[in-house]
């Protein structure tokens, strides 16, 4: 096990920390609760619940794994001692006694035989589920399982066929996300219905109709400060990343003041610090009384921070547990049925170079995007390129693609021809294959045919007409039909079906970013996989993650992306998780090492 | 509530057209109760008079060789997702260019090959025409939907100047009109006693033309690929520059063809108007086509009919001229909203109360 569960918020490069309260803003709702909530001492995750602490027990933290929080203490010192227990934030409509999640107190959320159908497939079969106050659930399944459908539900998109949803013990119909919102339910979504040509501020007005544009901004540079979830409330949708994106959609939620808030795939973008940061706030609003309602792939990160977890498969409960009594393993066995391999390279035999880049520097319109990059790839070896999200991840992307070429053809050279000024075709004839992070609407067009998306990138060099239906067989890639449409495919379904497209050209060179984000795990594996056996055949190939697990599981050597400038690739097996978070965070190898 | 589907509506793909149409009639009938007019006389007017006789149902072809080429020419561009609707002035400079090779043909030329010559010149011009929006594209971001109708209007007025000026007819007493084409510029008639002409071949092949290109070739692919998904398109090699110059370059040239086969079949010599309205009219039948080359052909034809319809209207019920325009008008707002059903559906719901 490597990677985000083994750290501990206490490793944080960047401990939030609490700012002393202030007089509040003159904003019509009242700012998010954290502003009037206890610090409470940063919690490992696998700590048991927060406010559950007799009366007794000191309300001062009792390890200090954070040394520069004196503000914490201040602050609890002056919280009264109210033997209640609650936090002192009566002015919070949802931070009403904050519980910690015991059977006794009255549930939230009810899930009572809730059933969705989507013509002959039974999405979600009779689920029952019982949240409670502060209770942090985790909800598993592969995809498919009817997670994203049941979720859908409880955050009013889509209505159930039968069965009821009861919130505070009264039975509810949540007709929209807006019902939803006003109910005290947010959800961060895997997939961001945001507009592109708005800033971030303009966007989370959309959805607060009643925040002045000024007010959203500064809470965005409040929270941001506050969580380490800074984005810079001006910039335009369109001009971020994944993460960056994400970000927003958490801080969205955050201005909400959520009394349930469902999360899908939060972490797939994260640093580990970063990761363990948002648990942070996740504790943080847990005790405070918020429900969070935790969808993820990574098993770790569950075990690291939930207390019950819920496991889907094909539409129906088939196991609720403690996830902190289970191992991984056994979590990964409840949701596939059987158990599964992480698939781990072999050490394998490193050949010539076959990509090589020197020198490699991006200019914007405003700035320097990407400088001094140099690296090789050699025969055979997987080379990862770790990084936040938007520290040139996608600019690195595109000029090794060919969309955006650096301009001088020297920087890059496959199998010692230079290729910095060729397009994306002249490359693929060079032997080169790329699988860019977005699958909709940049690897795959969502109104086209799988037959007419194989044709995308295997025009320049042939299309075999049976190419697509041999993708979908060797990939396992699941859809109705014969030649559906890329958009009726699932994500995981879909991205094993772009990996596959570009390894079935046999390329020399494989460039992929992000291959396995928002993918379920039985996906995850298979296109690791698939990436793994390619390596063994001769190839050199390059992952650009955000995902640490990934890349352990996956690379030889990894280098990290920062501010656009890459450290030297060191071998994965010599370094640490925390090794790479520092570099990450822009710590130069001396540190780090 | 809308509510997005999976997979476009195959069956809705077909039917949508012809809802639109229902929804047209229902509208006219609103439209002419309101004028003060007859509606079921009016629309027998309009949808059955056109194929009342032979010399109606010929002249519905001969409007629908315009709308089809330029039609046809625009839904690759569409397609594309590159907006010209500066067929209007790229009709217009294709009939300056073949009108200005018929009037400055020198008298003992071969005539075989004038009127070859003509076409030609016309498509050019409409090509140059519609490339100058691209090249502003391209170089330096210009919109194409402004700068391509920006220049429709320069076109119709050096139309203007030209035969009130440089080509104006010696004998033509001064009215704005050049002299008219020799015999070996003019379109031959394809079916005697009426004003039929070979342009409906060359519509009808220009269709099947540009049909082939979008299915058939890579091009027709990376055009297509860029109108779904730009940077999909961008990814798969397909060069933007490139692909806005080739629609551009093509649905101008279709269009200036467009103009200089209504020129040299119709209306024989240069003058101020001349009928450069199709290339507006086009837009619709692009869309009616669903922007399909082929279903131009049929939806030509459709639009043909308002037309004519239209034109008896007037004449009959004394229908002020714009009644036509807006039953146009109101033939692409329905198509268009009834678009939104093949890739959503309708879901009745009440507003949730709450928030």
């Amino acid at each position: 096990m490597s990677g985000a569960g083994q750290f501990r918020p206490g490793d944080a490069p960047r401990p939030t920390t609490i700012r002393p309260a202030r007089p509040r803003p003159p904003v019509r709702q009242a700012p998010p609760v954290r502003m009037q909530v206890p610090p409470l001492r940063p919690v490992s995750a696998t700590d048991t619940p927060l406010v559950a602490v007799p009366p007794s027990a000191s309300p001062v933290p009792v390890p200090k794994p954070i040394p520069a929080m004196p503000v914490v203490a201040a602050r609890t010192d002056a919280a009264p001692p109210s033997p209640s227990l609650s936090p002192p934030s009566s002015l919070s409509p949802m931070a009403a006694p904050a519980e910690a999640p015991r059977p006794d107190t009255a549930p939230l959320l009810v899930l009572d035989g809730v059933s969705k159908a989507f013509g002959p497939v039974r999405a979600v079969d009779t689920v029952s589920l019982a949240l409670h106050p502060g209770e942090k659930h985790a909800l598993l399944g592969e995809n498919g399982a009817g997670k994203s459908t049941l979720v859908k539900m409880i955050y009013g998109v889509l209505q159930p066929d039968a069965g009821t949803i009861r919130l505070d013990e009264r039975p509810v119909r949540i007709g929209s996300p807006l019902a939803a919102r006003g109910h005290g339910i947010g959800m961060v979504f895997q997939h961001f219905s945001t507009f592109e040509a708005l800033t971030v501020a303009e966007n989370l007005a959309v959805v607060l109709p009643d925040r002045s544009l000024r007010s959203i901004r500064r809470d965005v540079r409040r929270i941001g400060d506050e969580y380490g979830l800074a984005i810079e409330p001006n910039r335009r949708l369109g001009t971020l990343s994944a993460g960056e994106r994400q970000r927003v959609e958490i801080i969205r939620c955050l201005l909400q003041n959520p009394r349930l808030l469902i999360m899908d795939e939060p972490t797939s973008v994260l640093t580990p610090q970063e990761a363990a940061a948002l648990f942070v706030v996740l504790d943080r609003l847990a005790a405070q009384g918020c429900a969070i309602l935790y969808i993820s792939h990574r098993l770790d990160d569950v075990r690291a921070l939930c207390t019950g977890a819920t496991v889907m498969r094909r539409g129906r409960v088939v196991a609720t547990c403690d996830p902190r009594r289970e191992t991984a393993a056994s979590l990964a066995e409840m949701m596939i049925g059987s158990t599964v391999e992480r698939p781990r390279k072999p050490a394998t035999m490193v050949g010539k170079a076959r990509l090589e880049v020197e020198d490699l520097r991006v200019i914007s319109d405003t700035a320097l995007e990407l400088d001094g990059i140099t690296f090789s790839a050699r025969a055979g070896e997987i080379l990862g390129i770790a990084g936040v999200a938007g520290e040139g991840q996608s600019e690195l992307f595109a000029a090794l693609s060919g969309e955006h070429p650096p301009g001088w053809d020297e920087c890059i050279r496959v199998d010692g021809r230079p290729v910095g000024t060729a397009d994306p075709t002249r490359r693929r004839r060079a032997g080169m294959a790329f699988a860019p992070e977005r699958r909709v609407g940049h690897s795959a067009i969502g109104d086209m045919r799988l037959s007419e998306n194989f044709r995308l990138t295997h025009h320049a060099t042939g299309v075999s007409r049976k190419g697509a239906a041999l993708v979908r067989d060797t990939y396992d890639v699941r859809a109705e039909g014969k030649d559906p449409f890329a958009a009726a495919l699932s994500g995981g379904n879909l991205q094993k079906f772009v990996i596959g497209r570009e390894i079935a050209r046999e390329p020399g060179v494989l460039i992929v970013e992000q291959p396995t984000w928002g993918v379920d795990a039985g996906a995850a594996a298979t296109i690791h996989e698939a990436l793994m056996a390619l390596a063994m055949r001769g190839a050199a190939i390059v992952v650009i993650s955000q995902d640490l697990d990934e890349i352990f599981a996956l690379c030889d050597r990894v280098a990290v992306l920062h501010r656009g400038t890459l450290s030297p690739p060191r071998v994965t097996r010599e370094v640490t998780a925390e090794d790479l978070g520092l570099l990450m965070g822009g710590a130069t190898l001396a540190e780090a090492s | 509530m809308l509510e997005r589907r999976v997979s476009p509506s195959p069956v809705l793909a077909v039917l949508s057209p012809l809802i639109a149409v229902a929804l047209t009639i229902l509208a006219g009938f609103a439209l002419f109760a309101v004028l003060g007019k007859d509606p079921v006389r009016a629309m027998e007017i309009y949808f059955l008079s056109p194929f009342a006789d032979a010399y109606n149902r010929s002249e519905l072809l001969v409007k629908a060789i315009p709308l089809a080429l330029i039609g046809s020419g625009l839904t690759i561009c569409f397609r594309a997702g590159v907006f010209n609707i500066g067929a209007p002035g790229q009709y217009t400079l294709g009939a300056i260019f073949a009108g200005g090779v018929a009037l400055h043909a020198p008298a003992d030329a071969a005539m075989i090959w004038l009127l070859p010559l003509c076409l030609a010149a016309g498509f050019v011009g409409g090509m140059l025409w519609g490339w100058i929006p691209a090249i502003l594209r391209i170089t330096s971001g210009a919109n194409v939907i402004l700068v391509s109708l920006m220049l429709t209007y320069v076109a119709s007025l050096l139309l203007d100047w030209l035969v009130r000026g440089p080509w104006t007819d010696p004998q033509g007493r001064g009215f704005p009109k050049s002299a008219l084409f020799p015999d070996g510029a003019l379109m031959p008639v394809l079916l005697p006693g009426t004003r039929l002409h070979w342009g409906l071949v060359i519509a009808v092949v220009a269709a099947l033309l540009l049909a082939l290109i979008l299915y058939r070739t890579r091009r027709g692919f990376g055009i297509r690929s860029m109108g779904l998904a730009p940077r999909a398109a961008a990814f798969a090699g397909f060069s933007e520059a490139r692909t806005i110059t080739y629609v551009m370059l093509v649905s101008g040239g279709l269009a200036g063809l467009a103009g200089a086969v209504e020129v040299t079949a119709t209306i024989q010599q240069l003058q101020p108007e001349i009928a450069a309205g199709y290339g507006f009219a086009a837009i619709i039948v692009a869309f009616l086509g669903r922007l399909n080359p082929v279903g131009s052909l049929v939806a030509a034809l459709a639009l043909a009919v308002t037309y004519i319809g239209g034109e008896n209207a007037q004449i009959l019920l004394k229908l002020p001229k714009n009644a036509a325009f807006v039953f146009q008008g109101l033939l692409l707002f329905f198509l268009l909203a009834c678009d939104t059903l093949i890739h959503y559906r309708l879901r009745v719901r009440r507003v949730a109360g709450t928030g």
